[in-house]
């Protein structure tokens, strides 16, 4: 019946806890893709990020080159030098200012001891211009070449567009394709951009417009319009592996003029485009042509000729330059893959540990309920039985005596003797179950007085030793010579102690002996119960003391009893205040020991 | 007879040729201009260089100054740490403390990356000192991100009135971002041109001082070099005293040469020579400060007893207190002698001195990058030179500081020649004093 329970019990528990774990696996599995989703959302916000701050540089760009190019279109060119000198001086964007004449070279800076050292070095630097190597040439002027060129080349009969203005630019485009088109030789390389209040070419729109000029023609015409008025041309330069870039206008068809860029100051407001704080295992960087950094943003170390995570290029006004995003191999899962798997590992551990431990409990629960029932069933049936035999000898003995077939006054007596001897017995029995349930609900009432507990002892003693008269058992008393009060419940002693040897006599009876000792220690005294009956078994030692509980628990049993004796008397002197231990007593026996307190003013009373 | 008269024409003269300077409101004006000549009267018969020193230093005091705007940029790298640290901070919280409730202090510090830890603004309170106190030194160097970020704490206020200083402390070579001299000292000379100067303070032995004293030079700073953390309050001593006592700035100077006088060169400083024209910036000038342009000039022959307008001077400077523009101009000429004994005494030493200290220092500068190129030999006759020059000065006029200099110079070329090169230090000190003697920086 038990079994049957604790499988049904243990079958439940199974059918909850497998899909737990089958559900567990799945969510885990589920979180690891989101996991991974997350890891990719954490990756593309680092992209958008650096693709901002390439767009906040493209902007800044524009804006400096829009607002230098409209002052420069803008400059009154009677006061030309004047006003491009106090460009440089006052500007912290523009770094050189020149002027050039197609026909006789350069007007500003001036040559020789005139000339500053950094004068010099940017003469030095733009010497194909400047000495008239490559011409000064026009995003438009080099659009209108092309289509030009193609119209030549395909549709001779078209005579309407001959424009004799255009063949000077058509030579000189055949002169400047010999030079890389926007394209960064190690050393030296130029790329051409224009801008204007109204137009602004970029390399895609250019394409559009040649594709778009070849179907109208039209539009050629208003090219060659547009390419009259001033413009600011863009040019970026290398030199020696750095960036330049040269702003120039034609003033008219020999003079250009224009300035050179500050790169270095526009470079100082760039890197406050960077993010301050950077996470960890994480670097935005500003590189240029050669790969070399120049400026960094983020904690983490780049070694030299790692590659960029993602890099977003800053075309087409810092051609080469690019926005580099570097991150070590750990950045993914060093900020989301170990934190997710922890949490996500705790959450299911938490999970399934509570499972298990409740599964546990309930199991260990419902056992303890079923061992409760069992025993108090067999609790009622030992009471009943107990009940039964005294009540059986009395009705027996009481028959005899009513019926008046006994005439001899001695036997009568001898009934009569068993009678009272057999209420007794019963009245413990039922003063034990009393006790045990007043126990059990914690009404039992104590009267607590102080008594002589030498002299009291004593007295116990000598009850015992009177009614055992006439049976084979003796009493070995041993009671100290002076004497101790103390506070207690005399009743309650009385039981506790009649309790202990009754079971001595009921279990050994063969030992013959009971020995029963007092003595007295400094904080305390000790009554000790002693039989040489066959003891306790060890694995019962512990357990003699729980309700209910009999070392031998079958109704077969020769010897009777509920269960209660040792468990009340130990309640009783605990609530006494004291304690009760079994000791196997050496050479054979049980020594049952009631340690009572001696209250502190009453010690040497 | 003919002695009596020579020697009253002779008066005459020298009355004359004394410089003569016209300044236009001359009760407001902030700064005195003052030109000489390495001699006031030439040798007749052939064309003689001349030096020529402008000057301008500041008159009086004023009781008022103008507001700063300062942001002081730390190194905290991990070579920081300790006592170099320690005393950069102490030496903020000292210039933080000491500037008024008018004037701006940001404070920024870099290593890895940059933070601001006080942003630009006018009180300085127990808040603020704690944060500062809290910096931790760690990682690399990123200069150039640093001054990027002061110079945007300084742009904050840049439409106002102020004074606009960065001081960098450092001891270290930039390691993360751009790191050539060359960009820092185009950074230095934009930032110039929206009046930011930046001073430089390299502590230790370890740091770029050709990148650090670039940047100031271009920026028109000060720079200074000390050896040991102990040194540095002084030094901010010094740096917030010169900060707080500007009487002119964008001061700029346009000589003449006339009659004939034909510049060969400018000596010390960074300028333009246009035919007769030369043109220069001073920048900044301090209470007490006294700063010049030297020029080498070609005086064309000339009779004895005549006299011969050499040259006039023009300095425009703004008055930073009342935000005006000023000028002010004087003029120089001379005399000829055919009496060797007259030109001699005619002699101006001070002028001599600067001249020759200048051009030392150009030696110097010289003689350390020709050893940075591994040129031995070369840089040891051009030291030699110097040394010469120096030994020639002494001889006739016995002057003591020329004497230490002297032997100082006498105790390089020794290193040089036995080592091949100047210790770090030494480096250090001499790019110092050069510097120093080329803007007259007051130590």
């Amino acid at each position: 019946m038990g079994l049957m329970k604790k499988r049904t019990i243990i079958s439940y528990w199974l059918i909850i806890l497998i899909p737990t774990l089958l559900i567990s696996f799945y969510f885990f599995k589920l979180l690891s893709h989101e996991r991974e989703r997350l890891e990719n959302e954490a990756l593309l916000t680092v992209k958008n990020q650096a693709e901002q701050i390439a767009e906040t540089i493209r902007i800044t760009m524009d804006t400096v080159e829009d607002e230098l190019g409209n002052a420069l279109i803008n400059i009154d060119d009677r006061n030309l030098k004047e006003i491009l000198l106090s460009f440089e001086k006052t500007n912290p964007l523009v770094r050189n200012v020149f002027i050039y004449n197609n026909e006789s070279g350069l007007k500003y800076p001036y040559k020789g001891i005139a000339s500053t050292k950094e004068e010099k070095l940017f003469t030095q630097r733009y010497d194909a211009f400047f000495s008239g190597r490559v011409k000064f040439e026009s995003t438009i002027d080099l659009i209108i070449d092309e289509i030009e060129e193609e119209m030549i080349a395909n549709v001779e009969k078209d005579s309407l567009y001959s424009l004799d203005r255009k063949k000077s630019g058509y030579e000189s485009i055949k002169a400047n394709k010999a030079l890389p088109d926007d394209i960064l030789d190690t050393n030296t390389g130029y790329s051409v951009k224009s801008k204007s209040k109204k137009v602004r070419m970029k390399e895609s729109g250019r394409k559009k417009l040649v594709s778009f000029a070849r179907q109208k023609a039209e539009v050629k015409k208003e090219l060659v319009d547009f390419s009259l008025q001033k413009n600011t041309e863009w040019l970026t330069w290398f030199s020696d592996n750095r960036l330049y870039i040269l702003g120039w206008v034609k003033l008219n068809e020999n003079i250009i003029y224009g300035f050179e860029l500050e790169i270095v100051t526009i470079l100082s407001q760039i890197t406050l485009e960077f993010p301050e704080k950077v996470s960890d295992g994480l670097a935005y960087a500003l590189t240029d042509g050669t790969g070399s950094i120049l400026h960094k943003s983020g904690n983490l170390d780049i070694p030299k000729k790692s590659k960029p995570f993602f890099t977003s290029d800053l075309l087409p006004s810092l051609p080469h330059w690019q926005i580099a995003v570097y991150m070590d191999k750990n950045f993914k899962s060093k900020n989301r893959f170990d934190l997710f798997v922890i949490l996500t590992g705790l959450l299911l551990g938490i999970f399934i540990f509570s499972i298990i431990t409740g599964g546990v409990l309930l199991t260990l629960l419902a056992y303890r309920n079923m061992l409760d029932a069992s025993q108090k069933t067999t609790f009622v049936s030992n009471v009943s039985h107990e009940l039964k035999t005294p009540l059986t000898s009395i009705r027996m003995y009481a028959e005899l005596l009513g019926e008046g077939r006994v005439k001899d006054e001695e036997k009568k007596k001898k009934y009569l003797e068993v009678i009272i001897d057999e209420s007794r017995r019963l009245t413990r029995l039922v003063n034990n179950v009393l006790n045990f349930s007043r126990l059990e609900r914690g009404l039992k009432k104590y009267n607590l007085a102080e008594i002589s507990m030498t002299e009291y002892f004593k007295e116990i003693a000598d009850s015992a030793t009177f009614s055992s008269k006439g049976t084979k058992l003796n009493y070995n008393i041993n009671i100290p010579g002076h004497n101790v009060n103390i506070v207690t419940d005399k009743d309650a002693i009385k039981q506790v102690m009649l309790n202990l040897i009754d079971n001595a006599i009921k279990y050994a009876s063969d030992g013959k002996t009971i020995d029963l000792s007092m003595e007295i220690e400094e904080n305390s005294c000790k009554l000790n119960v002693s039989d040489r009956g066959p003891g306790i078994p060890k694995d019962h030692s512990e357990k003699i003391f729980e309700k209910f509980h009999r070392v031998d628990n079958s109704l077969t049993s020769k010897k009777q009893g509920a269960g209660l004796g040792l468990s009340i008397a130990k309640n009783i002197v605990q609530d006494l205040g004291g304690s009760m231990i079994y000791e196997p007593r050496k050479g054979g026996g049980s020594s049952f020991i009631i340690i009572l307190p001696l209250t502190g003013d009453l010690k040497n009373g | 007879m003919k002695t009596g008269i020579g020697t009253i024409l002779f008066t005459f003269c020298f009355i004359f040729t004394a410089n003569v300077t016209f300044a236009k409101g001359f009760s407001t004006n902030k700064i005195i201009l003052d030109i000489e000549l390495d001699r006031e009267i030439f040798y007749t018969g052939k064309p003689v260089k001349a030096v020529l020193k402008v000057s301008v230093k500041s008159r009086g005091r004023t009781k008022r100054r103008v507001p700063v705007n300062l942001a002081i940029l730390i190194d905290r790298s991990a070579s920081m740490k300790g006592a170099k640290m320690q005393m950069a901070l102490r030496s903020a919280i000292y210039a933080a403390k000491r500037l008024g409730k008018n004037d701006i202090v940001s404070i920024v510090t870099y290593g890895n990356s940059v933070e601001t830890v006080i942003p630009a603004g006018t009180s300085f309170n127990e808040e603020d000192l704690a944060k500062v106190n809290s910096i931790q030194p760690s990682g690399n160097t990123a200069l150039f991100s640093g001054i990027s970020r002061a110079i945007h704490e300084i742009r904050k206020n840049l439409n106002k009135n102020f004074i606009n200083r960065i001081i960098i402390i450092s001891d270290g070579f930039a390691n993360i971002g751009i790191t050539d001299t060359e960009d820092f000292e185009r950074l230095g000379a934009s930032l110039k041109k929206e009046r930011i100067s930046v001073s430089t303070i390299g502590i230790g032995t370890e740091y770029n001082e050709d990148l650090m004293v670039g940047i100031s030079q271009k920026s028109s700073g000060n720079s200074y070099f000390v050896e040991t953390a102990k040194k540095l309050l002084k030094v901010f001593e010094t740096e917030i005293s010169l900060l707080t006592s500007v009487v002119a700035r964008d001061i700029s100077l346009k000589i003449k040469c006339q009659n004939g006088v034909i510049p060969i060169r400018i000596v010390g400083r960074e300028g333009r020579i246009n035919n007769s024209t030369i043109t220069l910036n001073l920048d900044q000038l301090c209470r007490y400060q006294k700063k010049f342009a030297l020029l080498e000039i070609m005086v064309p022959k000339g009779k004895s007893l005549k006299n011969i307008g050499i040259a006039s001077a023009n300095v425009t400077y703004e008055d930073p207190l009342l935000k005006r523009d000023r000028d002010i101009e004087g003029a120089i000429s001379a005399s000829y002698s055919d009496k060797e004994n007259i030109v001699k005494s005619s002699e101006n030493y001070d002028v001599q001195k600067s001249y020759i200290k200048n051009l030392n220092a150009i030696s110097n500068e010289k003689a350390l990058k020709l050893l940075d190129k591994g040129k031995k030999k070369e840089a040891v006759s051009e030291l030699k030179e110097s040394t010469k020059r120096l030994r020639e000065a002494v001889n006739i006029n016995k002057d003591e500081d020329v004497l230490l200099e002297a032997e100082e110079m006498k105790q390089d070329l020794e290193e040089v020649t036995k080592k091949g090169k100047f210790s770090k230090k030494k480096r250090k000190f001499l790019k110092m004093k050069s510097f120093k003697t080329r803007n007259q920086q007051a130590d």
